[in-house]
């Protein structure tokens, strides 16, 4: 169980500049998620803590050491592969035991350790069954128990879910989960998908398109207070509303067109973003309240006409064209059968939400 | 896919496609061998077939001289074949797992002895190999030798020829089973703790089998029987068994005979190919056993 840190990383493949002075703590004993949009670098950032690349410049460390350069089968890091690689030529068994055998463990100790990950995963019944014979998710598992059979300091899980359908995807994730726990062991876990990053993690990094780190957090964090309309916008849904700031009697507002003021709150760095010529509102489509007919008790409110309704299943999501041209989301969970109220295209609408939910944004 | 497999034979509509290869291989393969057999069987009176059978011929072929000859050109098989594969695969390994440009400019290079007449080849060799040759020309320059030697009909050049034709015969299917082998199992192997050495022993080598077994038994028959490179470069003492059946077929006109000493070649032949088929079991079986 040990940190990783990156320090002013770069790495190019040829001209391509890939990561330019990056920076990254993951913290030891925690599932980390690091997410980001396809070729953002973040597969890069994986294969360098793993070894198969080294950084043209920076330092990688593991805990305290060095391990920028150290070869790939000297760290006692293991790779979760995004196809699983279990080798072809052996069964579930020797797959599972083929690290333990390289380091020469006595083959009593070597079937021993190799059991209890049987155990473990629940593959007692399929130790000599190829790896061709078995479920895509027991595939898996046995990628998992070959990468931590030799109880390496840090896991790095890259994409591991691609190959699954989705009800085995929120399975996997929960006992994914529940091994980290168990284990305690440093879990990094690559993937473009937010859903599996906010459900793993206890803390996660948002990459950006350009290879940089946009924000780092809780889940929690991240989803309430994103950074930038970059983070707001990748993890989950959200209206970005844009304009000026004005400061009324204590109040600050946003304009976001001749008609409209909009409260916002007073939070962060406001002051700085006083004189900005274009700042930025990210609100939650679920933390929008829509009505028919007038509400009280907001702090925000603007009109506009449902121009698309689109039927989730637990919720609707409505789009409504506000006067401005433009569009705004908001998700109405769909508590009863009958609702009272029935919304649909063209109707004009209030949009009401609180000026705590909202996030005010510089970028 | 088994399934599959069996409803696509199954249904006859599919049968049509094999029968091209099916009457070609009757024609040109069966019916030939067919042949050679009766003929090993019989014995003739002028130009008709006599119709008594006896295994005569093969009293008169199961002598030493003919045995060591098939052994001779078991030998200058297998050299060919293991010397090939030696060289072969490092030159396939590196170009189907770690050269990624100009692949196709590398593969096109190596696939230039295609275009040339093996014929050509030989002649090409004459010129190096003669008394005033390339060959001896840089011994003498080296000063390994003080007088020109005669590197021609000679064992030793037949051996380098056979190696130098058919080696890409080897490298093809090497490196087509190496190229097909996921990159992501050898950074696995290495991501476990695993050596260079290990990994090339415990992951690429049993994954590539089938490659060399394709190239090792591809050149071993075909250098089994070649004629062209040991009647041109051998003299005219130093019989191999194509040379040998040439001999009977063309020179010596008796067919009866020649026609066993096929049987006799292709039996040995087939126990040869048996022992390597056992090696590489071994080889594989071996190479899974990590110690």
């Amino acid at each position: 169980m040990k940190s990783i840190k990156l320090e002013n990383v770069t790495k190019k493949f040829g001209s391509d500049l890939i990561l330019n002075n990056f920076n990254l703590e993951i913290p030891s004993g925690k599932f980390f998620a690091l997410l980001g949009p396809s070729g953002c670098g973040k597969t890069t950032v994986l294969r360098m803590i793993a070894g198969f690349e080294e950084p043209d410049q920076g330092t990688v460390f593991l805990g305290d050491v060095d391990i920028s350069h150290l070869p790939i089968n000297q760290r006692r890091v293991n790779t979760v592969f995004q196809n699983y690689a279990l080798f072809p030529h052996f069964d579930v068994f020797d797959n599972i035991a083929y690290s333990l055998r390289i380091k020469k463990i006595p083959s009593i100790e070597v079937n021993r350790r190799v059991e209890k990950m049987l155990k473990l995963f629940g593959l007692e019944n399929l130790k000599h069954k190829s790896v061709h014979q078995i479920s895509g998710g027991q595939q898996q598992r046995v990628a998992i128990a070959r990468a931590i059979i030799n109880e390496p300091d840090v896991l790095l899980l890259d994409e591991p879910l691609a190959a699954l359908d989705l009800r085995l995807r929120e399975r996997v994730l929960v006992e994914l989960i529940e091994l980290q726990e168990e284990l305690g062991m440093t879990f990094i876990y690559v993937t473009h998908d937010q859903t599996e990053a906010l459900t793993v993690a206890d803390q996660m990094a948002i990459m950006g398109k350009d290879g940089r780190i946009e924000q780092v957090g809780t889940p929690k964090e991240i989803y309430e207070f994103p950074k930038s309309t970059m983070v707001a916008q990748f993890v989950g849904s959200t209206n970005i509303l844009n304009g000026t700031l004005e400061l009324e009697r204590d109040n600050l507002y946003l304009r976001i067109d001749h008609a409209n003021l909009v409260l916002v709150p007073m939070t962060g760095n406001w002051k700085e973003l006083l004189d900005q010529k274009k700042v930025f509102l990210s609100i939650r489509p679920e933390k929008i309240e829509l009505s028919k007919t007038p509400l009280m008790g907001f702090s925000n409110h603007v009109i506009g006409t449902v121009s698309a309704i689109i039927y989730h299943g637990r919720s609707t999501q409505y789009n409504i064209a506000l006067a401005n041209g433009s569009v705004m989301q908001v998700f109405e969970q769909n508590e009863e059968h009958f609702p009272k109220e029935t919304i649909d295209y063209d109707d004009l609408v209030h949009i009401y939400w609180q000026k705590e939910n909202s996030v005010l944004l510089k970028k | 896919m088994f399934d599959e497999l069996k409803k696509l034979i199954k249904s006859e509509s599919y049968f049509f496609l094999i029968t091209p290869a099916f009457i070609w291989q009757v024609a040109f393969l069966v019916l030939p061998v067919l042949f050679i057999i009766i003929l090993s069987l019989s014995s003739s009176q002028g130009l008709d077939l006599v119709r008594n059978y006896t295994l005569h011929n093969f009293s008169e072929v199961m002598s030493m001289s003919h045995v060591r000859i098939v052994m001779r050109s078991i030998m200058l098989a297998s050299c060919t074949a293991i010397a090939s594969l030696l060289l072969a695969y490092p030159v396939a390994y590196f170009l189907a797992l770690y050269i990624k440009r100009y692949k196709f400019f590398f593969l096109f290079l190596l696939s230039v002895p295609f275009l040339i007449n093996v014929l050509v080849q030989v002649y090409a060799w004459f010129f190096i190999l003669e008394k005033n040759g390339l060959f001896n020309q840089v011994l003498f320059f080296l000063g390994l030798i003080k007088k020109p030697v005669n590197f021609l009909n000679s064992s030793f050049a037949v051996y380098l020829v056979m190696f130098h034709v058919y080696l890409p015969f080897m490298i093809m299917p090497l490196y087509s089973s190496l190229e097909k082998i996921d990159i992501k199992l050898i950074e696995a192997s290495y991501d476990l703790g695993s050596s260079f050495r290990k990994t090339l022993l415990h992951i690429i080598l049993p994954l590539s089998m089938p490659g060399i077994r394709v190239g090792f038994f591809l050149v071993y028959v075909v250098s089994f029987g070649e004629y062209v490179i040991p009647s041109l470069l051998g003299g005219m003492k130093l019989f191999f068994v194509g040379t040998l059946i040439s001999e009977y077929f063309f020179i010596g006109k008796d067919w009866h005979l020649g026609a066993a000493f096929i049987c006799l070649s292709w039996g040995m032949l087939f126990l040869s190919a048996m022992m390597y088929h056992w090696i590489f079991n071994k080889i594989m079986v071996q190479s899974k056993i990590i110690r």
